[in-house]
């Protein structure tokens, strides 16, 4: 695990509990948790999250992006912005 | 239109039957209400057609009062459609526009700014929609379309706050309406007849407060094409009862799937009953004009909903009731 990759995902966590477990305390979200199956984060929420990956990493998401695959869970994420910086 | 040719909500459907038990149902629960009528408001479309023709089978057409309330960014004949109608089924009927209530509540410039998060050069004379990404069973992205001066669309990607704003500005019309559906409730002493059919009804489609706020709710289990059914079986006259269904709410036509559903009403019936029935997502496919994983990803898609929007359901929480 280098730097980087454990910088996003603990960014990502304290996103996400600021933003959408603040009133969850019986959750206990581990990185691979998928957040629609759970119903902690819903549509809006997932492009709350994009906004914040956007503007947190100066990374361009098109819409076709905005997926469960890429944004569906903290390991999601991170894997997702790890390959948007490769490939820049 | 699909090919769908077999068994499904609208094949098996008895509209006569239908329509007797509901009139039959409407004024038991009107009677059991206390009330003496029921205020329809009546937008033109198809649903709230079938409810006001329903009320006055029920409950005769002296006891229905069809209210029109048209707004500016609604269609500039819905209205006159409207009038048409309660003058087809002979019920009384009362026009209150709503514009001024709108612009002096902000609900215009609450939209404006909304927009403007958007798109930064909005005026107000642009028009504008917001529109839904494909159904995947999975996120669901919504994008404003405006239209600029010259004709010319432009679609981008609604951030969160934008998008609640704007919404929360569009569901002051639905709001403002149910205000004076119950004023007139109040003065005549009637009951409000609420007009979600069972797509809307399941899947949360209306604004709590607004037009998911009603007494009673005579097609809350009727799916969109039986709603049709009932309308010819009605009589209703042919400008309701071929109306396709839209929204009515942004100043671009703008359809019921492009906004919500994802799909047409055709195809969205049958997924519904298909859910409902259990029907395996191959099996449903050819009928819906649909890949089987387009299918399974509709059901994904409703059940979906059902959770996100159980709020609109939730009545008052007692958060100390008495014993």
């Amino acid at each position: 695990m280098t730097d980087g990759n454990s910088d996003i995902r603990k960014d990502m966590r304290a996103f996400i509990e600021e933003n959408f477990l603040y009133l969850r305390p019986d959750v206990e979200l581990s990185d691979g948790d998928d957040f629609l199956a759970l119903g902690i984060i819903d549509s809006l929420g997932f492009v709350e999250l994009v906004e914040e990956v956007q503007s947190r990493y100066a990374i361009a998401i098109d819409d076709v992006e905005i997926t469960e695959e890429n944004f569906g869970s903290i390991d999601a994420i991170t894997g997702f912005v790890e390959g948007k910086r490769a490939a820049a | 239109m699909t090919s769908i040719t077999s068994t499904g909500p609208v094949e098996s459907f008895d509209p006569a039957a239908c329509l007797d038990r509901l009139a039959s149902r409407t004024a038991d629960a009107v009677r059991e209400l206390g009330r003496g009528g029921a205020v329809v408001a009546i937008s033109g479309g198809v649903d709230s057609g079938v409810v006001a023709g329903i009320c006055v089978r029920a409950l005769g057409p002296d006891h229905v009062l069809c209210l029109r309330l048209p707004e500016r960014d609604a269609a500039s004949e819905s209205s006159d459609i409207g009038l048409e109608l309660a003058n087809a089924l002979g019920a009384k009927t009362v026009e209150e526009p709503i514009t001024e209530a709108l612009e002096a509540l902000g609900c215009y410039r609450r939209r404006d700014d909304a927009i403007r998060r958007v798109f930064p050069d909005y005026e107000p004379d642009w028009r504008h929609k917001l529109v839904r990404s494909r159904p995947t069973g999975g996120v669901i992205v919504f994008s404003l379309v405006v239209e600029r001066p010259d004709g010319t669309e432009e679609q981008r990607r609604m951030p969160p706050d934008a998008y609640r704003e704007l919404l929360a500005a569009s569901n002051m019309k639905q709001r403002t309406r149910k205000l004076l559906e119950y004023t007139w409730a109040d003065r005549l002493s009637y009951a409000v007849a609420g007009t979600p059919n069972l797509l809307e009804y399941d899947q949360g489609f209306f604004v709590k407060g607004g037009d998911g706020l009603a007494d009673l709710k005579p097609i809350a289990g009727v799916y969109k094409g039986q709603v049709y059914a009932l309308a010819r079986r009605l009589g209703l006259p042919d400008s309701v009862a071929s109306r396709y269904p839209t929204t009515d709410t942004f100043s671009l036509p703008q359809t019921q799937e492009e906004f919500f559903f994802g799909h047409p009403y055709e195809q969205m019936d049958l997924l519904m009953w298909g859910h409902q029935e259990g029907v395996p997502p191959a099996e449903l496919a050819p009928r819906v004009s649909l890949e089987a994983n387009e299918v399974e990803a509709a059901y994904r898609e409703i059940e979906r909903k059902r959770v996100a929007t159980e709020y609109l359901h939730a009545p008052a929480v007692l958060v100390d009731p008495a014993d």
